[in-house]
């Protein structure tokens, strides 16, 4: 355990002293203050709504993009340079390499989440507005939806060895995983027996992003009394976890 | 590595089966992109990535200021641009932004819980630009994307109904009616300013000019960039005009005296 920690403290200030996080995090908090310009052009009665909605999408972004390059390139970047032979060279196992690069990376994007969001506020705040409580639950559901394409992506990189093939993956099972009430609505629709069947095997496999993504609905009291929190963090968990587990697994037969 | 991808292939299905879907917003099919369909096709790709991305509330975002913008700008039926821009605003302009429902139909596409849209362009429908069959299709839309809002009074939906009736009324040519049911609706807080000007303008045209200038005091509060000039030069007007009225009044008076 003492271990596991270890590897996700040290995992967590790797991902903080990447260029490419620094780059990122101070593009998203432009682009957040970026969001003061469209309120701008949305009128005088709508710019609350503009401004909640911009800034969310970017945090939402930012931490999409953090999730895929990051993860794919820093578990690459250990392999090339070799480094990860003096990690497994400790008496610490393949599985808690894995799962504290994951916890490492979890914690790496609640911190991102804490400083967007931190800057967002202070935004609303300055333009006299106020945040609900669903604005927490909105970035809850962020994260959530993050824990799962991290587990995605690191299955991704760690059975294929290549940054393209992992995050093509990850980023065509985001969309597909957005796109499931659609994807139910074709399925319905089609008479072939046989793609009917492949495709409902598709719909049941990937992730349904749909379920976490509260940003969309959260303005609706109506909705937003039918989300489960509860069922958000068992769904999550269960689905990080049955990849995580595979990584593993993976990863423990791989020849490095 | 094949057994290991059965075993998640298996795990998945078996999860996603157990959780299915459990907020059954998008699960209904007349929100579905398929049902609704884009109207605007020189968006598509960027209404697309809405749906795709799962940020169909932020690209709704952009298309409510491209809406504005279309509004905003001047008409594209017409093709010499010296007009004053924010003629549309004070004046009646029948057969004028043609595409003005599909716009207000792409954002509430985008999100159907969008209301501001529905009164807006509900609005500007049916007593800006004189198209209240148009109007009374947007109504309809919103009222078939409200509709889980039913069963509470308060709701939008309920408020879409007064847009309705209102509509109904003028073409019936009832605009008293037509009036009271424009004044529920700017009284009860959820309609937009230019809701409200259309109710000052509707009150002023039948003589009840106390009740104009009350609006428009309101909207010049209120400091809508928009109305401000309007509402200054408005009060000014709708004062004289109040104070000619009690003139004429008491001329009358001592006369019958």
């Amino acid at each position: 355990m003492k271990n596991l920690f270890k590897i996700s403290i040290f995992s967590l200030k790797e991902n903080l002293k990447t260029k490419l996080y620094l780059v990122l995090l101070l593009f998203s908090i432009a682009l957040i203050f970026i969001g003061l310009l469209l309120t701008g052009l949305s009128g005088f009665e709508q710019p609350q709504r503009v401004l909640v909605n911009s800034g969310i999408v970017m945090i939402e972004l930012f931490c999409l993009l953090l999730v895929l390059l990051n993860t794919v390139e820093l578990f690459l970047q250990d392999v090339e340079t070799k480094s990860i032979y003096i990690i497994l060279s400790k008496p610490i196992s393949r599985t808690k390499y894995i799962v504290g690069k994951y916890f490492g990376m979890l914690l790496t994007i609640a911190v991102s989440i804490l400083i967007m969001s931190a800057f967002h506020i202070l935004l609303i705040k300055i333009s006299k507005w106020y945040v609900t409580k669903e604005y927490f639950f909105i970035l809850t559901t962020i994260f959530l939806k993050m824990s799962i394409v991290l587990s995605i992506a690191l299955f991704g990189v760690v059975s294929m060895t290549s940054r393209v093939a992992a995050v093509v993956t990850s980023v065509l099972l985001w969309i597909a995983g957005h796109f499931t009430s659609e994807l139910m609505f074709i399925i319905k629709r089609i008479k072939v027996d046989v793609v009917k069947f492949l495709l409902n095997i598709f719909y049941y496999i990937i992730p349904n992003f749909q379920l976490l993504n509260l940003k969309d609905f959260f303005d609706s009291s109506y909705f937003v009394s039918q989300f489960s929190l509860i069922k958000a963090l068992g769904y999550t968990f269960v689905y990080s976890a049955i990849f995580l587990l595979l990584t593993c697994s993976v990863f423990k037969n791989k020849d490095l | 590595m094949k057994v290991y991808f059965i075993i998640l292939i298996i795990c998945l299905i078996f999860l996603n089966l157990v959780i299915k879907n459990p907020v059954s917003f998008y699960k209904d099919e007349k929100y579905n992109i398929f049902v609704s369909r884009l109207p605007l096709e020189k968006f598509f790709v960027i209404d697309s990535i809405g749906f795709i991305l799962g940020l169909r509330k932020f690209i709704s975002d952009i298309a409510w200021i491209q809406l504005l913008q279309y509004y905003g700008g001047p008409p594209p039926e017409r093709h010499d641009h010296k007009e004053d821009i924010y003629e549309h605003m004070t004046k009646i302009q029948p057969g004028m932004y043609k595409k003005f429902i599909d716009y207000c139909k792409r954002v509430v596409v985008l999100d159907p819980l969008y209301s501001f849209v529905y009164f807006y362009g509900v609005g500007v429908l049916a007593w800006n630009l004189e198209r209240p069959d148009e109007a009374l299709n947007l109504v309809g839309f919103g009222l078939k994307n409200l509709e889980f809002q039913k069963s509470s009074s308060d709701s939008d939906y309920w408020e879409l109904v007064k847009y309705q009736q209102a509509i109904c009324y003028k073409l019936g040519g009832k605009y008293l009616e037509m009036i009271d049911k424009l004044k529920e609706i700017v009284e009860g807080g959820k309609a937009p300013n230019m809701v409200k000007a259309i109710l000052a303008n509707m009150y002023k045209k039948y003589g009840r000019y106390e009740e104009a200038l009350s609006i428009w005091e309101e909207l010049l509060l209120v400091n809508d960039p928009e109305y401000v000039e309007r509402a200054k030069i408005q009060i000014l007007q709708l004062k004289k005009l109040i104070k000619e009225k009690y003139e004429k009044n008491s001329t009358n008076t001592k006369r019958n005296f």
